[in-house]
């Protein structure tokens, strides 16, 4: 498209604006990680890793730490082993209701999370406690299992429209029983779409706040959870942004990893 | 060797294939042609198991095979795309066969190289498939194919990436591979051209079902049906006196300046000449006789420029050997 000089120059302008207006707060919140000031001031007024250190030392973010990591393995281990099934269902079969169920198993990405909390502490209450199993790890688990699956069907129902059936008809052909061919050729032309969605799912749990709340009962707490939680406490203020800074990583890293991932296996890159 | 007995594939409302009776014989090299969605690729994936028919039974070295899985028949496939596994080497990609089935590592090496050999592609087993053009590729999927030393070879449409050149040099590459090697070839293609060219036999599909069957000039010099008659090269159909459809093919038709010495042994119709175009090895005519018939005439091109321009008043000739009458 043909602009003017001076078009382009107030686009690129705005554009610069915009991205400043995104990202110089979370710049802040990193920096100010590093701060010797104990408030929230600009510019700083020295650097130090003691918020650093106090932030790993200290209970109560190392329990939420852990809690968060736990709680994101255990959801993503979930969401790969669902996702894909339902992946494989949905593309290589025909049934009654598989364009519902499509549908359905991408909903919980886009319902608002506090329903999603809602209804899952409404179920939960009435159908595990019951049972004996309370409100806690196991609830979250599932909690966000319901919007990790979604990450991990997307990326592995492209990589299977994009590669066809006709490698693993190839496969049969040569004498490979359907083990032999998935382990040989499914399972290896799927495997950057699995470590794209595994890394998406994660990073969704990681920071998730709002299921989190309505299905993690009392005396849990993961980390995001714990960020809210002492961010206006008058002496956490710094040792919050350590965390922050944690959590900010955390869920970049899977957006970066993903993209590089979800090139074609049968592209030029022939990366895998 | 390959035997389909009333073989019939339904897909939801549409019959693909329909009461198919064939019997493919030991060594010989059979194409499937006919145009596309008449039924010749659904026969192909029958055979080779990825589809399981309706009806019908299919029989492998005498064997019932109706409801095998793939990996238990005795044939082997190059893929239209070729479905060249993208993230093994080539030398993986052919040894595939022999790995899956337990052959151990140095003997499929072997068996590798000199399938790689045999296409003329020693040298290239560390390459991977994107690394290839397309000719090299088909020749990979054809080494692949060959390595379990299958009885029966099916290949679906395996020339049609290919550019005319390198494809009229695949064409006879893969017949002498099936000569040297003494295996079935079951071959399907929609290039009527191309199934001339390489077939022991032709079978010609039409909307899922059989139409003819033959050597290529049976199918050529007495199609058993006008769809048969259009679908292989060109053919001249008209009325006789007795009212019958009569077919003459174009380069069976002589083209004469003045009448020919009448007789019961010649037929002529004059007429004028409408379009000559030149073709390099042959010049092709149409002529609109004097009742109102069109035909088309193929000769060979002269080469002293004395040639045939529209507006000629010609006589068209032939003997009444050449032409024949279609139901």
């Amino acid at each position: 498209m043909l602009i003017s000089r001076g078009v382009r120059r107030s686009l690129a302008a705005t554009t610069a604006l915009v991205l400043l207006f995104l990202h110089l707060p979370l710049l802040v919140v990193l920096v100010n990680s590093f701060n010797t000031s104990r408030v929230f001031g600009w510019p700083p007024s020295g650097l130090t890793t003691g918020w650093w250190s106090r932030a790993l030392g200290n209970e109560g973010v190392r329990a939420a730490l852990a809690t968060s990591i736990k709680a994101a393995s255990a959801a993503t281990a979930l969401a790969l082993i669902l996702g894909t099934l339902i992946a494989f269902a949905v593309s290589r079969y025909r049934f009654f209701g598989r364009s519902v169920i499509s549908m359905v198993v991408v909903l919980p990405i886009a319902l608002p999370g506090i329903v999603t909390g809602m209804a899952l502490n409404a179920a939960f209450t009435n159908t595990l406690k019951p049972l004996g199993i309370n409100l806690g790890l196991f609830t979250v688990i599932l909690g966000h299992t319901t919007f990790c699956v979604v990450v991990v069907f997307n990326n592995v129902m492209a990589r299977l429209q994009r590669v066809g059936v006709s490698l693993q008809e190839a496969s049969a052909d040569l004498g490979a029983r359907p083990w032999t061919t998935a382990r040989l050729v499914t399972f290896p032309l799927l495997r950057s779409a699995l470590v794209a969605g595994a890394v998406l799912a994660f990073g969704l749990s990681f920071d998730e706040i709002v299921v989190t709340t309505f299905t993690a009962g009392p005396g849990l707490q993961t980390l995001p959870q714990w960020v809210f939680n002492n961010l206006f406490r008058p002496n956490q203020g710094p040792i919050v942004n350590a965390v922050a800074a944690v959590l900010l990583l955390v869920s970049v890293a899977p957006i970066w990893v993903a993209n590089r991932l979800s090139a074609d296996p049968a592209s030029a890159s022939g990366r895998l | 060797m390959v035997r389909l007995r009333d073989v019939s594939k339904r897909f939801a409302d549409v019959v693909a294939v329909d009461h198919v009776n064939l019997d493919i014989l030991d060594g010989e090299f059979l194409t499937l042609l006919g145009p596309s969605g008449s039924g010749k690729t659904t026969v192909l994936r029958l055979i080779a198991g990825f589809a399981l028919p309706t009806a019908g039974r299919v029989e492998i070295n005498g064997r019932d095979a109706t409801n095998d899985p793939p990996y238990l028949r005795d044939v082997n496939t190059v893929f239209q795309d070729y479905a060249l596994f993208p993230h093994m080497t080539v030398a993986a990609n052919v040894e595939y066969g022999l790995r899956v089935t337990g052959v151990p590592r140095p003997a499929r090496a072997a068996a590798a190289a000199d399938a790689l050999a045999r296409v003329e592609l020693s040298g290239y087993d560390a390459r991977k498939p994107n690394q290839l053009s397309g000719g090299q590729r088909q020749r990979v999927a054809l080494a692949r194919a060959l390595v379990n030393e299958p009885r029966v070879l099916l290949l679906d449409e395996p020339l049609g990436a290919l550019d005319l050149k390198l494809r009229r040099q695949m064409q006879l590459e893969l017949k002498s591979i099936q000569r040297q090697l003494g295996i079935t070839f079951v071959f399907v293609t929609h290039d009527q051209e191309e199934a001339l060219t390489m077939s022991d036999r032709i079978v010609v599909f039409n909307a899922g079902g059989i139409v003819q069957a033959g050597t290529p000039q049976a199918i050529y010099e007495r199609p058993a049906t006008p769809f048969v008659a259009d679908f292989i090269g060109t053919m001249n159909t008209f009325a006789s006196a007795e009212g019958r459809q009569v077919c003459i093919r174009p380069e069976r038709i002589e083209l004469l300046d003045a009448e020919p010495a009448t007789g019961a042994s010649v037929r002529a119709r004059a007429g004028v000449t409408v379009e000559s175009a030149y073709l390099g090895a042959s010049r092709t005519v149409i002529v609109r006789t004097d009742d109102g018939t069109t035909l088309t005439v193929s000769i060979p091109a002269r080469s002293d420029g004395s040639d045939i321009t529209p507006g000629q008043r010609v006589w068209c000739a032939w003997e009444p050997d050449s032409e024949f009458i279609i139901n």
